[in-house]
């Protein structure tokens, strides 16, 4: 994430275009609070969206997403606990009103995810290689021809 | 001699001593102790030590700079307003400095009007009493509370609390109270100095430690805590 | 339950662990429950008491105090909440007065927990599966290039000149993955590739085990395990004289 970041910062990586829908970004406990890389996370994610908008708590004081601390990988005994207290960050995005939202996190995508029908948010949740890939301008000589 | 000229004579004397001397050896023992077994087992902590992050968290936490008080602007504030009466109170009132200044040592200091100190302990015992009403009808404080949180909120209240009557000679009228409110006040005080060092009222110091362990563990991912 | 417990064990193993930090910690708390509005669990859950995170931790105390002398029954409730009430995620850390780290004790009690053979089935599987083949869904070497190299095939039709360079000595990048994505998400694989490639980076991937990033060990306090996870990786840097390991997000 933060070599992504350094890439579109330092221009080696060019966007077509921005993400028009509002955007919103999570907070990975362990890349963030416990990684120190609030700002980049934050950054980059503007970088990519016309529309973002922060969290309520965006940074190092953002809320858990509740598939934390090894409860995805847990399975089936931990799945009502967890859908449970992601209450919390489900209503942050809501309130975001974001229907994209960048997770540098697989444990939080996969939680997100299954956030987002348990609460019916409606939104994408997208690592940031995903979006990139997505928006970033492909040099020509790379691009093969079509026969 | 009777037996409460005994107490009042040890109280002044002997008691006295022994409950400074076991303050200050008792709190420089917890900070011998806390740096020695953390040179032991907490290695992360002296690894990475970095000064400038214990010292901006400490800043932050002293003063009311911190997220908690945005949170919880209130209890937070009410606690600020609390530590700030349990300290100047006792230090900076007349009567406590004419005792110094009586005493071998002969040290003096400016003193508060003693209308500040009325009024400071008046709001620190209201204070301390909205704590423990907090302590009991709180559904979640009565939940993490021990005996010894209603305890210690009342023995750190006691000499405040003894202080006032004893200088404003509210209960001169009662039987025994009115009569040995100083000694009650001295014992009291002494009681909670030696308490202190040994009970979770050694935050005083330890507060110091503990941030600044935690601000060396978030330092060293590069943000003050 | 007929398992009995090593009430001797329990208690040595949290005394040698039990730092000047936990110490002053499980003293210190002024239990004046600020830290309990800032812990999603109690939050969603109505402000339930019993999930404020110093209420949590009580079983530290409760068991120094017993020296370790107590039971299976106990263990299990012990367990359910350093795992089923919290995410070791340490915002009440930051919002309590003394920086009073919850999520560590409870990590305490979590290896605490594994050293008497209580862990969550899920992380124990994973855990083996580090140890046979070091990544924690039991992906083979072979299956692992061959995941890699089908990637690059893949990649190749869409971006000229694209390579996915596996122990390329003396490269600025080694990058590493999460388990689930050669299993899962191979389009995760791709993307980065194609990120990589676009902005002309010097990357490479190992070969052998040490490419797994995650480590699931540490959240169910293995620590031994955990250690092997995270020396493999440099491990795999140091051979390959890398600059920097990046891991995936
Ligand atoms: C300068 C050093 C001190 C600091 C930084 C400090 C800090 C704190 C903090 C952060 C709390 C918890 C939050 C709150 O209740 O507002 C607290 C509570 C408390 N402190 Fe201190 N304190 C200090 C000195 C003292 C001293 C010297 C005493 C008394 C002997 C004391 C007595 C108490 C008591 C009784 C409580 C509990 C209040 C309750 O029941 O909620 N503190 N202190
Ligand atoms: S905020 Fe800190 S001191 Fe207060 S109850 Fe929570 S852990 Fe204890
Ligand atoms: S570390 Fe645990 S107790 Fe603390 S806020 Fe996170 S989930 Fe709650």
């Amino acid at each position: 994430m933060e070599l992504f970041h350094d890439y579109i910062r330092d221009g080696k990586i060019r966007l077509r275009e921005k993400f028009k829908e509002p955007t919103t970004v999570q907070d990975p406990c362990n890349v963030v609070r416990s990684g120190g890389l609030a700002d980049k996370n934050r950054r980059l994610a503007e970088f990519l969206s016309e529309d973002f908008r922060p969290m309520k708590y965006q940074g190092n004081y953002n809320f858990c997403c509740g598939g934390g601390g090894g409860a995805m990988p847990m399975g089936g005994e931990m799945r009502k606990y967890r859908l449970r207290c992601g209450k919390i960050k489900a209503e942050q995005i809501r309130d975001t009103g974001a229907k994209i939202v960048f997770v540098p996190c697989h444990n939080c995508i996969d939680q997100l995810r299954d956030l987002s029908k348990e609460y019916d948010l409606g939104i994408r949740a997208i690592h940031f290689k995903e979006a990139i890939t997505e928006l970033m301008e492909i040099p020509q000589e790379m691009i093969p021809e079509e026969d | 001699m009777d037996f409460y000229s005994f107490l009042y004579t040890m109280a002044h004397g002997p008691l006295l001593w022994i409950s400074f001397l076991t303050f200050i050896l008792g709190s420089l023992l917890r900070i011998i102790l806390y740096v020695n077994l953390s040179r032991k087992k907490d290695k992360i902590t002296h690894q990475h030590f970095n000064l400038k992050y214990v010292l901006m968290s400490l800043f932050r936490w002293i003063l009311p700079l911190n997220r908690t008080v945005a949170k919880n602007p209130i209890f937070t504030i009410l606690g600020y307003i609390f530590h700030i009466c349990l300290i100047v109170v006792p230090i900076w009132y007349v009567g406590h400095i004419s005792l110094w200044e009586e005493s071998r040592f002969g040290w003096t200091w400016a003193s508060i009007p003693d209308e500040w100190a009325d009024r400071m302990t008046l709001v620190f015992l209201a204070i301390a009493l909205f704590f423990l009403l907090r302590r009991i009808f709180s559904r979640d404080i009565r939940k993490i509370s021990t005996l010894s949180d209603y305890f210690l909120l009342v023995v750190t209240a006691l000499p405040f609390m003894t202080g006032y009557f004893l200088s404003h000679a509210t209960l001169d009228g009662v039987p025994f109270l009115g009569d040995y409110m100083e000694l009650i006040h001295i014992l009291s005080g002494e009681f909670m100095l030696i308490l202190i060092p040994f009970t979770k009222l050694s935050h005083f110091v330890l507060f110091l430690f503990s941030r600044g362990a935690t601000a060396i563990e978030f330092g060293r991912r590069g943000y003050t805590v | 339950m007929a398992e009995d417990v090593n009430s001797r064990e329990i208690y040595e193993f949290l005394k040698t662990r039990i730092g000047a930090r936990f110490r002053t910690w499980l003293q210190i708390c002024s239990h004046c429950g600020l830290c309990a509005n800032t812990c999603h669990y109690y939050i969603a859950n109505g402000n339930e008491p019993g999930m404020i995170p110093s209420y949590k931790v009580r079983h530290l105390l409760e068991i120094l105090k017993r020296k370790g002398r107590v039971d299976r029954k106990y263990l299990e409730t012990v367990y359910h909440t350093v795992y089923h009430e919290c995410n070791m995620c340490r915002r009440c850390t930051l919002y309590c007065p003394f920086g009073i780290d919850i999520a560590l004790m409870i990590s305490l009690l979590r290896s605490m927990l594994f050293s008497q053979g209580i862990a969550p089935e899920g992380l124990v599987k994973a855990i083996e599966n580090y140890k046979k083949f070091g990544n924690q869904m039991a992906v083979t070497e072979e299956d692992w290039v061959d995941t890699i190299e089908w990637c690059e095939e893949e990649m190749a039709e869409e971006l000229l000149g694209l390579k996915i360079p596996i122990d390329k000595k003396g490269a600025r990048i080694m990058y590493t993955v999460n388990a689930r994505e050669p299993m899962f998400y191979p389009q995760d694989i791709m993307e980065v590739a194609k990120i990589f490639h676009v902005a002309g980076e010097d990357w490479t991937v190992p070969r052998k085990e040490g490419w797994d990033d995650t480590n699931l060990a540490m959240f169910c306090g293995d620590l031994k395990t955990a250690r092997l996870i995270v020396e493999n990786t440099f491990k795999r840097a140091e051979e390959l004289e890398v600059e920097k390991i990046a891991i995936t997000e």
